[in-house]
């Protein structure tokens, strides 16, 4: 009897053993980086990290500056291309009459030089990555920031007036991606908070596209923070506005509509409300304290210390300077790569012979006409090993590949307003804000879509509002400013036309990020405007340097090959297949 | 156990511990400092320790009966705990230990399998016998709804020997007839927490600010929340048998295995989750094969021994179901094979074809059969300058038919061992030469090698989908020799002695043209060679 109950006593005690055992099945992660959703969203700190989440997708390729864990797969995506605005840069830039990508060619760089890209191009394909990624990380917000969810979790009272707000920003910044969507690859895949993760999104045609951006913002635009009441960093109803001016001059292409009237009204809104007045003088736009600049609407942040990426500013300075091209300019970065790119010829000459030289004693450009014309063209005479020539190529000779063959955009300076570097000898990142929407792309659309028909062809108040940025960069008349010498930019009526304005957004805008956009719209993307190497087949300059007409297919971007394998009901764009 | 005789428990513990830590010192002013770390110079003191520490226990119970020296009954049932834990972490300082900036980074997490078992064994006149097992497994990789599997077996076999009708028959020393039925579960995919909405928090140097306050970023990860276990079922028929008192032996074994629910890692399109590679169950395999065994001792004399063996495996898989979209001519498929990461892969899993089969473009040839740079085959046989144009190939990393064969040779106290392995029908995709090129050799400031290879065919891109760098990888590998002797009673008569020298990884057979044909995943990605090593040997018995 007494093993009997030794061993029933034995045996209850493994009981318990076992079923505490069992708990340990349970287990939830470690350590204090991974957290389920459950522990992100018990505060208002996690809703607010949720958020900052959406917005840093546009700017950060990962979790971990500058890289090491990346948001989309290292075997998808390279990460450190994988950022919003050195993917766009490569496409909406590096395709067009700005920019020469001269020895960066991985991931099928090359092909937005000469224009023979294919569905298995890498480059092309990334952006559609990223940019889906962020789309998805604004519909898990909004799906988390439900009021039943808020109650239920014990945050409502301490969020129930900033919720309206937060889930009206992830709303902007999805629809900003799905902008972006149809003007690249047109038909895209659809997804949004109401579809379950794992869905398999089905595709919409660009049309539909374009009606849902539409009808997101014109919802969204009195929920968000009226104009000059939110916060920096995040984004107000102006950008509401930008968005909806810009989708709108482009309606031409998205849906074969001419939407010039609707464009100008909401440019017009953005003018008018003067929340956000051009900026004093054009290059403090693109400055390490550009924070302060009152001219951005939509900034997308970076910072020295905190904000750590190989794409953004950081990407716009480091690929475009060399060593030699630091020491003649006060670029505030102690490190560069080489020189990897440079200006392409046809966007040099949009601006006047003088001012596309660089002047060793005037780095800045104080002495210049058109102060928008940075370019670093040779230092010192004596400094043979610094002189660029303004042509990306030599006659009868193969591509040089060589930073020296064009001349090297300077306008982003990681120092403040008054010259003075963040960090002694320089900072290892860029802190430039890059400027997503601002003014003075409401100016000119506006303009444009007068021409375009807006507000019955009123010309007069076109050409102010070119003649407005114009004097801004010329910093003439209600822009002079002492040590800066004033010239008179303005142009006539006669001298506004289409062909003036398409010019005149590169001399503003050139870099930003939406350059290929401009020049479909103006119809000079694939056929009746050339620039360097356009479309070369053989990279040889036996003529092929001057460019040619290339295919319209190529006014959209293929879908990923890869997405065709897990996807098949996708339908890829015409000549593509 | 005292008071019950025909019971016993039974108790195992273990605990392993093992750390690991890569530790790196770069010098100032070294290139790579220029290009990494603070791309100032800089020095860097780098470590990055990974440690592991794994539990086990395991307890189980055995009855053991005989009745009527006939029959004969034993029963086992068992419980095991198990736990898994792992942690990496990177540190990086200059060498006098100061910050330059970057975070330390962890990484921890930990896995418990659970499990429950039990066995019944019955035995008839030593002539039947039949064996049967259930087992219900956890794993803390899955949800707790589907985290339980249950995995039950059954296998009746036959002792022909031991029949009154072969018991004249000298020749034949044994005859067994085999039959089973069974399932086991696998659930060894990514990371421990496979199933879970997870979210990154970001490091301090990844924030954003809203107005003057810093904010950590959250992101939400890739997850399926109902990943489950990958349960296989075989059916297998065999026979054991021995002739001449043993001095031939052997087993034919053929079975039929249906596995559902794979794990496996594959792409998903954009926009339909958080990550664009997911780890789920991705659909249904088939395999069938035959194995079969075979031991001869030619010569067993007073001085001199001699046996060898052999096995030999034939095995065909087909992917019969994938759980994805399928096209048009109802055949779903999914990528697999990344060859260096960003985008290019070059193996498929579709359904009717081999797991793992290679999905490439076909390079065109000249009329003299030369290589032409560039250009391959469409669908129509026309050529093209498209890499997209791919085709299933037909062609696996998983071989159909391996092999092993050993020998040993004993002549007092002398002993020789050979071992050796192999497969044949294996393919390996060259990716080193494929993606090696003439663009490769001026990279933004730096000049690269380039291969023979590459300047014979006047390569001008890499060529990363060209079937032309698919090879047959077949070999044969001896593995090892081994000769020794044995020097007998040292000191007293259960004391000895045995030197012995021996070669590992000795020789590989193989008309594959890079460094390894036994690459697991068919990619040559630059695989690090295996070491030839020249042993010598002392083993000490008292």
């Amino acid at each position: 009897m007494k093993t009997v109950t030794k061993y029933t006593a034995l045996f209850i005690s493994a009981l318990f053993l076992f079923s505490a055992c069992l708990g340990d099945l349970d287990t939830i992660p470690l350590d204090e980086r991974t957290l389920s959703n459950e522990d992100v969203y018990s505060t208002k700190e996690g809703y607010m990290g949720a958020l900052a989440k959406c917005y840093a997708s546009l700017v950060l390729t990962g979790q971990q500056g500058p890289s090491g864990d990346p948001d989309i797969s290292k075997e998808l995506v390279d990460e450190g291309y994988s950022g919003l605005v050195r993917l766009l840069f490569y496409v909406q830039v590096a395709s067009t009459d700005e920019v020469n990508f001269t020895t960066a060619t991985g991931h099928g760089g090359r092909t937005l030089l000469q224009h023979n890209w294919d569905a298995s191009t890498q480059i092309t394909g990334y952006p559609y990555y990223r940019l889906f990624i962020a789309i998805k990380y604004c519909n898990e917000f909004l799906v988390e920031s439900e009021e039943d969810l808020l109650k239920s979790r014990g945050v409502y009272d301490a969020l129930k007036d900033e919720i309206g707000y937060l889930r009206s920003e992830a709303r902007m910044i999805r629809a900003y991606c799905y902008s972006m969507l149809c003007d690249l690859y047109g038909d895209v895949p659809f997804v949004d908070e109401t579809m379950p993760n794992q869905t398999i999104p089905g595709q919409i045609t660009r049309k539909e596209v374009f009606e849902y951006v539409i009808s997101e913002l014109k919802d969204i635009d009195n929920q968000l923070k009226p104009a000059g009441t939110q916060e920096y960093g995040r984004v107000d109803q102006v950008a509401a506005w930008f968005l909806l001016a810009r989708m709108y001059l482009n309606a031409e292409i998205y849906i074969g509509e001419n939407k010039a009237q609707e464009s100008y009204e909401y440019a017009k809104k953005i003018i008018d409300s003067n929340t956000y007045p051009l900026a004093s003088d054009y290059r403090h736009i693109f400055l390490a304290d550009n924070n302060t600049c009152p001219e951005i609407i939509w900034p997308l942040e970076h910072d020295a210390t905190n904000i750590h990426t190989e794409s953004g500013s950081n990407f716009l300075m480091k690929a475009f300077l060399s060593p030699t091209t630091r020491s003649y300019i006060n670029s505030g970065i102690n490190n560069d790569w080489n020189g990897n790119a440079n200006a392409k010829r046809s966007l040099v000459i949009l601006f006047n012979e003088e001012d596309r030289l660089f002047k060793v004693d005037d780095p800045e450009g104080n002495t210049k006409a058109d102060k928008r014309a940075q370019f670093f063209s040779g230092g010192r005479e004596d400094d043979e090993a610094s002189q660029h020539t303004i042509e990306t190529w030599v006659d009868g000779a193969d591509y040089p590949a060589n930073y020296l063959y064009g001349y090297a955009p300077i306008k982003w300076r990681n120092v403040t307003k008054d010259g003075q570097e963040l960090t002694e000898g320089g900072t290892v990142y860029a802190a430039i804000d890059f400027p997503l929407f601002r003014t003075a792309d409401a100016y000119l659309m506006a303009a444009e879509a007068i021409l375009r028909g807006a507000n019955g062809y009123n010309k007069t108040e076109a050409v102010g509002y070119v003649n407005e940025i114009r004097d801004r960069a010329y910093m003439y008349g209600k822009y002079e400013t002492a040590g800066v010498t004033p010239v008179n930019g303005r142009i006539t009526e006669a001298e506004l036309t289409l062909d003036f304005l398409c010019e005149e957004r590169s001399r503003e805008l050139h870099m930003e990020i939406m350059r290929r956009t401009d020049l479909i719209r103006f119809g000079k993307y694939t056929q009746g405007y050339n620039w360097d190497w356009k479309g070369s087949s053989t990279m040889v300059a036996d003529g092929s340097q001057y460019g040619k007409d290339i295919d319209n297919k190529y006014n959209l971007f293929p879908i990923p090959a890869a997405e065709f394998t897990s996807n098949p009901n996708l339908k890829q764009n015409p000549d593509y297949q | 156990m005292h008071g019950l005789e025909d019971l016993s428990f039974n108790l195992n513990l273990g605990y392993d511990v093992s750390k690991a830590d890569d530790h790196t010192k770069t010098p100032t002013n070294a290139p790579s400092m220029f290009t990494d770390n603070k791309n100032d110079g800089t020095n860097l003191d780098k470590h990055e320790i990974e440690k592991y520490r794994s539990t086990l226990l395991d307890l189980y119970a055995n009855y053991n009966k005989e009745f009527n020296r006939k029959h004969s009954l034993s029963a086992m049932a068992g419980y095991e705990w198990q736990r898994f834990w792992k942690d990496k972490e990177v540190t990086q300082f200059d060498w006098d230990g100061n910050d330059i900036g970057h975070e330390t980074t962890y990484e921890v997490s930990e896995l418990y399998l659970i499990s429950f078992f039990g066995r019944l064994n019955y035995s008839f006149d030593s002539r039947f016998m039949l064996t049967a097992t259930l087992r219900a497994d956890a794993s803390s990789r899955f949800s707790p709804d589907t985290r339980w599997g249950y995995f039950p077996s059954i296998a009746l076999a036959w002792r022909m020997i031991n029949e009154e009708f072969l018991q004249g028959i000298d020749v034949l020393s044994d005859l067994k007839l085999r039959l089973s039925y069974g399932q086991t579960g696998q659930q060894e995919i990514g990371s421990y927490y496979v199933y879970m909405p997870m979210y990154t928090a970001s490091y301090d140097n990844a924030r954003y600010e809203f107005g003057d306050k810093w904010y950590t970023t959250y992101r939400p990860n890739g997850y399926d929340p109902n990943i489950k276990w990958e349960t296989t079922e075989t059916f297998n028929i065999g026979i054991d048998f021995g002739f001449l008192n043993h001095r031939i032996s052997g087993s034919v074994d053929a079975y039929k295995r249906n596995t559902k629910d794979l794990l496996n890692k594959i792409t998903v399109p954009a926009g339909s989750n958080f990550n664009a590679e997911i780890e789920t169950n991705i659909g249904n395999m088939e395999s069938k094969g035959v194995e079969v065994a075979l031991t001869a001792i030619p010569v067993k004399t007073r001085d001199w021994e001699w046996s060898i063996s052999g096995n030999f495996t034939w095995n065909q898989s087909k992917i019969t179901k994938l759980n994805v979209i399928e096209n048009e001519d109802n055949k779903a498929s999914t990528q697999t094979g990344s060859a260096g990461g960003t985008g290019y892969y070059l193996q498929l899993h579709t359904t009717g074809e081999t797991p793992y089969t290679f999905y490439l473009s076909k390079q065109a040839y000249d009329e003299n059969g030369n290589y032409l740079d560039g250009v391959y085959l469409d669908a129509n046989g026309e050529q093209t300058s498209s890499e997209n144009e791919k085709y299933v190939t037909g062609k696996s990393s998983l071989a159909p038919y391996y092999f092993g064969l050993s020998t040993k040779l004993t002549y007092k106290n002398w002993d020789l061992a050979i071992n050796a392995h192999g497969s044949a029908g294996n393919y390996v995709f060259n990716y080193l030469k494929a993606s090696d090129s003439y663009e490769e050799l001026y990279s933004n400031s730096t000049s690269n090698n380039i291969l023979r290879n590459t300047y014979e065919l006047k390569q001008e891109y890499a060529r990363r989908y060209s079937d032309h760098y698919l090879e047959n990888a077949s070999f044969l590998r001896i593995d090892n020799i081994r000769l020794g002797y044995t020097f007998n009673n040292l000191w007293d008569k259960t004391s000895s002695l045995n030197v012995s020298v021996g070669i590992q990884n000795v020789f590989t057979f193989s008309g594959y043209s890079g460094i390894d044909p036994e690459l697991s995943d068919g990619i040559d990605r630059n695989s690090y060679q295996r070491p030839r090593v020249f042993m010598m040997g002392l083993n000490l018995n008292f």
